[in-house]
């Protein structure tokens, strides 16, 4: 044996080092943040290296970017993620409609000033249902921000479109003529059904989502903030020819990665991309609306795999 | 995922009235693998543990129940419940039977302490360990927190009783996350969020009030929760947060009285340390429990381990071992069953000392990829190495506790070594960058590799083997380290 070596090696002394005491968190630890924007404070999870390519989750209704709690530290290894609440959901403030004005085009904005006040000017969007909307026009508005696409259960097709929206379109058409379409639009058992609905798994969806969702639409003010978006989403319908345009003519690299089993966007519209992004990357899971109530895992293997192969 | 955490129901009768109550569980790992009950704390629920719940589902099975009047459980009404802790574990105790637990692991937390030890005097031989987490069993570890309830144990009138209405409040409810948290942007705001949702549905006031009130039913039961613990001297981990503003550190130190193997480790957190320190807290559980449980058959493979029971072909080696440690690692016999393997091992640690790597990153890249494998026995050894070779008594301690070095050469050493371990092999590229900002090049970055590799092998035969640390690797020599 031949051990002179390390124990030489022990033998070395070295200069004086020091540390701390406390440990640093990993990257993959997420955090949670409050910034300012116009006055309005929007909170925000972040995780990942910041050196990272940089992926913005916009989150759906009713929920927030609690939404993303376990996908996010699966992305962090490899991505800086950014996950804000819009105002007037989760733990972002809910400012009046009297001072606010709850519209898409509204929502989009400020989000767009809060992605340029944290001076981050690439980035992949990750769009889920209103996410869909909000990310939509921030991305027309500055496609040359955008690097990517990642479209989970988040509509602009009208093929997506489930029979349920045909009651919203009654509440489109005579708002105060139809207070029903509001009610069940907001009530405990529609956010249940949100998450659980079409699963062969109810046991694997956490109810933590769903109660905190609905403690967030029962408190004051909600009814008006959502009445006065879910009366402007009909602004989005009208605007899925133009956005259909931009994807032809801007070609983005997008991944597609849909809960086949939701009953509000249905499959055909994550099929429809097709049309205008023939090659985009579609994937429909055996999942629902909130796909990573059940398929994190997999939604993060094929978000891994899609922005690997466009990395340099 | 191996397996899918769950989220369900089950029905238990309750033993005073007969009436069903629904208790809420989260469950995670393998049916037939060892089984860790985690108890929570007041105002929260099973939610507190949903992060710990994935770090530990891997290897065990972990079942988190909502108690009666928390969370997703029933919360039938106060007059007609009765919430006192002794009938708490009466449904926590029926609760195990139904869901089939019959040993398993107690992790407590503030009221979960109570209601574990009391189901633990009831049942100790299903207690297979205990973890307590700023779960307290002792008086000095109540700190002047508790006065407004001493006062109400002592004089119970509405005044009194009605004081403790400040418990309930949000504000409280943000106060106790955060306090003792020097970050407070690591505390995930939908831990108080939805605690105070459970605590603000009509009638949980009066629940909560009463269990204040039963609270010295559990001091006073201490007493017999001691008995249990010298009685039966289960194998026992107190990780508790030092800055908890309700359970003081001496609460945990206490345990040693009745338990004197009890390990107690101290994180500089709050009351709820699982928020913003998650990883750290679950760094010391899995190394606790991978000497604690599942370990009979890997220890009956090696039997006793010593000069003898090493083969012929293994003596030249393991004397060579003395040359470098000045006697043989216990982890030599170990390895030495494979007398060749023992050989490898040391050429391969002769040509780790022969790399560009400085002699003391090459103990800290060894040191991070046994932390990350939860391997005691190899961070004991390398941190004793690094104090032979220089380190001061700071990166020493660091390194014992798994904590950043200062030093931006040995912390991006460290990081990238952990890296390998937890990203099983593939690291990205802001690993490389962290590496390479820090002046380190390729060949590092495979000399580090060599490291992450040789303590898979040594990490491996030492859980296996479950060797004893030497005295010669014991903290308890850091006072002469680095002298």
């Amino acid at each position: 044996m031949h051990i002179r070596m390390l124990v030489a090696g022990l033998a070395m002394s070295m200069t004086c080092l020091t540390a701390q005491a406390t440990p640093i968190p990993s990257t993959s630890d997420t955090t949670y943040h409050w910034v300012t924007i116009h006055g309005e404070r929007i909170f925000y999870r972040e995780a990942g290296p910041k050196d990272a390519p940089t992926i913005v989750l916009l989150h759906g209704f009713p929920s927030s970017s609690r939404e993303f709690d376990s996908l996010i530290p699966l992305l962090a290894t490899h991505y800086h993620l950014l996950a804000p609440d819009f105002l007037g959901f989760g733990q972002s403030d809910a400012p009046s409609p009297s001072s606010y004005t709850y519209t898409f085009d509204h929502l989009a904005n400020t989000i767009n000033d809060y992605l340029e006040q944290l001076h981050i000017d690439k980035y992949t969007l990750y769009l889920h249902d209103y996410g869909g909307p909000v990310g939509f026009r921030i991305m027309v508005a500055h496609p040359e921000r955008v690097q990517a696409l990642i479209i989970q259960n988040a509509n602009v097709y009208k093929d997506g479109l489930g029979e349920k929206w045909a009651g919203i379109a009654k509440y489109w058409a005579d708002p105060t003529a139809h207070p029903e379409v509001l009610d069940t639009f907001m009530s405990l058992a529609a956010a249940e059904q949100r998450h659980t609905g079409g699963t062969t798994h109810p046991e694997r969806y956490n109810p933590d989502t769903w109660t905190d969702e609905s403690a967030h639409l029962s408190r004051p003010g909600q009814r008006e903030i959502q009445g006065a978006l879910l009366y402007d989403y009909r602004t989005n319908v009208a605007s899925y020819p133009a956005w259909q345009a931009w994807l032809r003519e801007h070609k983005p690299p997008t991944l597609v990665v849909w809960g086949r089993n939701d009953p509000s966007f249905v499959a055909a519209g994550g099929e429809a991309f097709r049309r205008d992004l023939p090659d985009a990357n579609i994937h429909l899971l055996d999942a629902g609306h909130f796909a990573l109530d059940e398929k994190d895992d997999e939604i993060a293997s094929l978000i891994l795999n899609f922005m690997a192969k466009r990395q340099p | 995922m191996s397996a899918f955490p769950t989220y369900q129901t089950v029905s238990v009768a309750d033993r005073r009235s007969g009436t069903a109550l629904n208790l809420f569980y989260r469950e995670a790992g393998e049916k037939d693998a060892p089984a860790i009950l985690l108890l929570h704390g007041f105002p929260t629920s099973s939610h507190q543990y949903r992060g710990l719940i994935d770090r530990l589902a891997g290897k065990y099975r972990v079942i988190a129940p909502d108690l009666p009047g928390f969370g997703f459980s029933d919360a039938p009404p106060a007059k007609t419940f009765g919430y006192t802790f002794d009938h708490l574990t009466e449904v926590i105790e029926d609760f195990t039977d139904t869901v089939g637990l019959t040993r398993y692991a107690l992790y407590v937390f503030d009221y979960g302490a109570p209601v574990g030890f009391r189901l633990a005097v009831s049942r100790p031989e299903r207690v297979t360990a205990v973890i307590s987490q700023n779960g307290n069993a002792y008086e000095e570890g109540l700190s002047e927190g508790w006065d407004p309830m001493r006062a109400y144990w002592q004089n119970p009138t509405d005044e009194n009783r009605a004081n403790l209405r400040a418990f309930l409040k949000a504000e409280t409810t943000h106060f106790q996350y955060t306090h003792g948290e020097s970050d407070t942007s690591r505390i995930a705001p939908e831990s108080y969020t939805l605690d105070q949702h459970f605590l603000d549905r009509p009638g949980n006031d009066e629940i909560q009030l009463d269990l204040f009130g039963d609270y010295r039913t559990n001091v006073a039961t201490y007493s017999r929760f001691h008995d249990y613990f010298r009685a039966h001297r289960p194998p026992t981990l107190a990780v508790w947060g030092k800055n908890d503003p309700f359970f003081l550190p001496a609460g945990a130190e206490a345990f040693r009285r009745d338990i004197p193997n009890a390990e107690v480790r101290f994180v500089d957190a709050g009351h709820f340390p699982l928020e913003a320190h998650l990883d750290e807290i679950a760094g010391i559980i899995r190394a606790f429990l991978s000497r604690t449980l599942d370990t009979a058959q890997g220890k009956a493979l090696f039997g006793v381990l010593n000069k003898k029971s090493a083969p012929p072909e293994a003596q030249a080696a393991l004397n060579a071992m003395v040359g470098v440690f000045g006697f043989v690692p216990n982890l030599g016999y170990a390895l030495g069953a494979e007398p060749p393997v023992l050989s490898a091992y040391l050429s391969w640690l002769q040509a780790l000392g022969t790399t560009s790597l400085d002699p003391v990153a090459q103990q800290v890249a060894m040191t991070a990829a046994s932390h990350a494998n939860a391997a005691d026995y190899a961070v004991a050894v390398h941190a004793t190495l690094a104090s032979k070779l220089g380190a001061s008594t700071e990166v020493v301690s660091a390194l014992r506790a798994g904590s950043a070095l200062a030093d931006p050469k040995l912390e991006a050493v460290r990081r990238f070594a952990a890296a390998i371990v937890t990203k099983r092999t593939q690291v990205s590229d802001s690993d490389v960058n962290a590496l390479t900002v820090a002046g380190l090049d390729r060949r590092a970055a495979v000399a580090i590799a060599m490291a992450v590799a040789g303590k898979t092998l040594v990490n491996t035969v030492a859980h296996l083997s479950q060797v004893e640390i030497d005295a010669g690797f014991k903290p308890a020599s850091a006072k002469t380290e680095a002298a």
